[in-house]
Parts: structure tokens; sequence; C-alpha cells
């Protein structure tokens, strides 16, 4: 009949959750047995680390499955494909350091945050994986997500399309100053929210108060080159479009035109005094 | 240290794709649609290289590099959930039935949401495509949940005097001395198993894994695994049955509202009952 285990006994459960690692390893069964047993004894009696467990095993499976019903790719052409989308191709053409006949920038900007590529412009000519990562991270997605997750569940109403297109502005200045300077982006965003006005009551002036201080910390990284790529251009052309405030509106478009204007950098206190501007305007 | 390869940028430059994969898999599997899976993908990127590449730096090759990412973007999407969702842990039955179960019975067990308000919900606010007859279906499978309060001796004093429904009482009572004497008797039984066999069954029966995922989680082989959760069952049986708890007994008998301690306990043990 049944009894207990010696083994079960004598093996008190570790105090602490299982290091992502050592649960992988667990669960490709390189842990040598002692330590096999001390996790399955954790596991056993934490269900955080059960849950873990089980839900790790059931994406494996899907990957498994998923893997078995197409055929497989090879990653040299995946990643040129990844390349090509995050238009990193186009970097040469937004940094003059490396391309100093440019040919011109966007067109104008459509009225719609949804109009958009998904995926922004790529702001580094380096090989620098750090740099192609950020580049391909979504701004858009970004910032959705900071909505559901900072401001949903405190009562907020949800963003209006411009709010959407300033947010989607803030974080690609988040991006490439962290980019830039190589800087954990959490932190970045942190430092920058803690640095923006005081939250006000309109998400936009909130966010655009976020965007005067991204554009301060991105000129002390010097990422001129960022601004002429149309990225937050284009956000400031459909926040100007759905701003019902007939003076901010017209800052708004004031700095998206600056921006425009010429192939060259524009100087930042410009950049910067038009944004303050469009700020102080309602 | 890393062990293969020293430098995380690089190898994150390479294994990109598979990181997209893997995230897109994981969100996709937890119920999340296709804009969701894509604001995950991004997360996941941005999770690689913050604080200079720690969780890379964490990786030591002890694992394949799937498995690993596998693990951390698992336990990224369950933080973020939480998060959202606020912590609850889903009955076994939801477990089984997938995400969207398990959404539907925090909106109608925990927030305390009528049926239409929970279907609105799912439907409208979070885009879930769930017709309201398959709406329905799940919830009428949920099991109830009742929630125990502590009350002081005031409020107790003016609580009446058993009247008409007394009988029925007593044999709710009866029911409920029954169903924690067949609980103990299945605790006992467990307890006599090793963690392992106990893991087994419970990722089996309470998470309602495949075998074959089983044997992945646990890095067992597969094909004796189906026997040896065989014998574990009869195993279990036959210590019920040694005091007088018949398998047969165990579904009938335990009840998702019966007063025991510790919901968790009681979800596994229900799961398990279910399947002896």
């Amino acid at each position: 009949m049944l009894s207990a285990r010696p083994s079960d006994v004598t093996t008190a459960p570790p105090p602490r959750c299982l290091e992502a690692d050592e649960l992988a390893a667990f669960m490709d069964g390189t842990l040598d047995a002692a330590a096999r047993q001390r996790a399955l004894v954790h596991i056993d009696g934490c269900p955080d680390c059960h849950e873990l467990l089980a839900e790790s095993a059931r994406s494996l499976d899907a990957q498994a499955g998923a893997a078995a019903s197409k055929p497989r790719l090879r990653p040299w052409p995946v990643l040129a494909a990844l390349a090509a989308a995050a238009g990193l191709t186009a970097l040469l053409v937004h940094n003059p350091a490396h391309s100093p006949d440019r040919p011109g920038l966007p067109a104008t900007p459509g009225t719609s945050a949804e109009a958009r590529p998904s995926t922004p412009p790529a702001r580094l000519a380096s090989a620098d994986p750090a740099a192609a990562l950020l580049a391909a991270a979504d701004p858009a997605a970004l910032a959705r997500h900071a909505w559901s997750d900072d401001e949903a569940s405190r009562g907020f109403a949800p963003p209006s399309e411009r709010d959407q297109a300033l947010m989607t502005g803030v974080y690609q200045v988040d991006l490439a100053v962290g980019e830039a300077a190589h800087a954990d982006t959490a932190d970045l965003r942190e430092r920058v929210q803690a640095g923006a006005p005081a939250r006000q009551k309109h998400q936009g002036a909130f966010e655009l108060g976020r965007l005067v201080e991204s554009t301060r910390l991105a000129a002390a990284a010097r990422t001129e080159s960022f601004f002429a790529d149309g990225s937050v251009r284009a956000a400031l052309g459909a926040a100007a479009a759905a701003e019902p405030d007939p003076g901010r509106a017209r800052a708004l478009r004031g700095v998206a035109q600056a921006l425009a204007a010429d192939a060259r950098p524009r100087p930042w206190t410009a950049i910067q005094s038009g944004l303050e501007q469009a700020l102080r305007a309602r | 240290m890393m062990a293969s390869s020293p430098d995380p940028a690089a190898l994150l430059a390479q294994q990109l794709p598979l990181l997209d994969e893997v995230a897109r898999s994981v969100a996709r599997r937890g119920g999340s649609r296709p804009d969701d899976q894509e604001e995950f993908v991004a997360r996941a990127r941005l999770r690689m290289v913050e604080d200079d590449y720690a969780v890379l730096r964490k990786f030591e090759g002890r694992s394949s590099l799937r498995t690993y990412l596998t693990v951390v973007l698992q336990r990224l999407f369950l933080d973020e959930r939480v998060r959202r969702w606020g912590r609850w842990r889903s009955s076994a039955v939801a477990r089984r039935m997938g995400p969207a179960a398990q959404r539907i019975e925090i909106l109608l067990r925990r927030d305390g949401l009528s049926a239409d308000e929970a279907w609105q919900t799912l439907t409208w606010n979070e885009g879930w495509a769930l017709p309201r007859a398959e709406f329905e279906r799940v919830a009428a499978a949920l099991p109830p949940r009742v929630r125990h309060r502590q009350v002081d001796e005031g409020e107790l004093e003016s609580v009446s005097a058993p009247g008409p429904a007394a009988e029925a009482e007593v044999v709710a009572r009866e029911r409920a001395e029954q169903a924690e004497g067949t609980c103990r008797a299945l605790r006992c039984a467990l307890a006599g198993l090793t963690a392992e066999e106990r893991v087994i069954l419970k990722l089996r029966y309470q998470d309602g894994l495949t075998v074959g995922a089983v044997a992945r989680a646990l890095a067992l082989p597969e094909k004796p695994l189906f026997r040896r959760i065989e014998r574990l069952r009869e195993r279990l049986r036959a210590a019920l049955e040694q005091q007088g708890v018949r398998g047969g007994d165990l579904v009938a008998v335990l009840g998702e509202d019966a007063p025991y301690a510790g919901a968790t306990t009681t979800e596994d043990i229900h799961a398990l009952g279910q399947a002896i």
C-alpha cells in the first residue's frame, strides 16, 4: 500500500521559488538527481511554480505542434525579412553621418494613427543588436499597453486618437533615447514620467508634457537624427488633426511642419519651444 | 554567465525569430487577440534588453534556449495577467476548459457580474469572439464558489433559530461531514505518494495536460507514463478503499461547495477525485 518515501520526508522544499533557468533545466531533464528532487518538492507545494510549469509545458506542446504543421524556416531569410520590415534599409537615409546625400523625407503624414505602419522606421545604422531590437519595438503597441496598464484601471477615459498618437510619439522618443544611451528603457520611462508635469486632467496634455521631457533627454543623448525620420512628425500631425482646440492644433501642426521643413535636424530649442507652446495653448 | 555564448546581444540578434515565435505562442495560447499578441511580442523584446540583457545573462545553457524563453515569457504573461485581472486561482474545471473559461470564471465568480454583464464585458470590451451559447455552456460547467467570512458574536446572536428548513440543514451538515471525511482520506492517500507522483497527477487531472505534455513538463519518457498514471490511480483507489472510501463515491460526495479549508487544496482534491 501507499507509504511515505524517505526522499520526500527528508527533503524540505526550497523557500524561494524556482528561477527561470532552473525550471527550464528541470523541464529539459538536465538537473542532477538531488536538484531535480528539490525542484519537485518545491513544485509540489508551490501553486505559482506549479502553474508556471503547467503553462510552460502547454506552450512548448503548442510550439511543437505548430512546428510540425509548417515547414521550417532558416533563420537568415527570416532575419532579412524582419530587417526589411523594420526599415533597416532606410537607416542610412536617416543618419546624416552615413548618408550625406539623403533622399527626401517621407510624404506628409496621414491624419490617422492607425494609418502608420505598426513597425516604426528604424533609427540606427549600427549593427548593434540592441539598437536593432529597439528599432523593431513597436511604440504604438507600447503606448496601448501603457494605457491599459496605467490608466484604465484608475478610471480614466480611454485615450482619443490624438492622445494615442501623442503617446506613440512619446514612446518613439523614449526608445530613441534608450537606444542612443543604451539605457534601461524601463528606467528611462520612469525618469521621463517623473520629469513630466504633474498629471493633468487631459491625457493629451500629460503626454505632450512627457514629449517635452523626452525631447530634453533626447537632446542630452544627442539623438538629433531621430526627429528627422518622420515618426514623431507623423504622430504630431495625427494629433493636430484630431485636436479640437484650434490654438493647440495650430501649435502642434507648426512643430510637425518644422520637423518636415528640411532635411537638416532642427535645432532642439525650436522643437522644444514649439512643443511647450502647444502644451500651454489650451 | 552564459556557457556557450558570452555575448547576450549577439545571441539575441541571432535568436530574434525564436523569441518572437515563443512570445506569440505564449500570448496566443493565453487567449490574447492578434493585436495583443503583437503587443506582447514587443514587450518580450524589450524585456530581453532591459537591465543590460539581465534575462539573457542569467541563461547558463542548462536547458535549450526555447525552453528557457518559454518559461521566462510565460512568467511575464502570467504576471501581466495578475496585474490586469488581479490575483485569482482558477478552478480546475476552468483551467481544463482554457483561457476563455478562466476569464468567464473571474467575471462571474470573483467580480460578481451577472451573466449578461460578463458576456458584454467579454465580447464588447475585451473583444473575445465568444457566441452567447458557448458562453452559457462554459458558465454552466463552472463550479460554484462559496465565500466564507468570519462574523462576530453579535451578528451570530441576530441569526434566527432553525425553522422549517432545519431538516434540510441537518442533511447538508451530514453531507458536509461525510465529504470532509472523504477529503481527509484522499489527502492522506495523496500524502503517501512521492512529490513526483503528486505532481504527475495534478498536471494530468487538475491542469488537464495530455500525457505527452506531462512527460514534456517532467522530462519523463512518454510511453511508460501512460502505464504509470494508471498504476497511480489504482494505488490511490486502493488506499482510499482501505479507509472505507470507494472511488466511485468521490464525485458524488465531493462538491466544491463543501466547507474545506483552502480552495486550492479543495480543487486539487476534487479534480483528483473525479479521476479516480
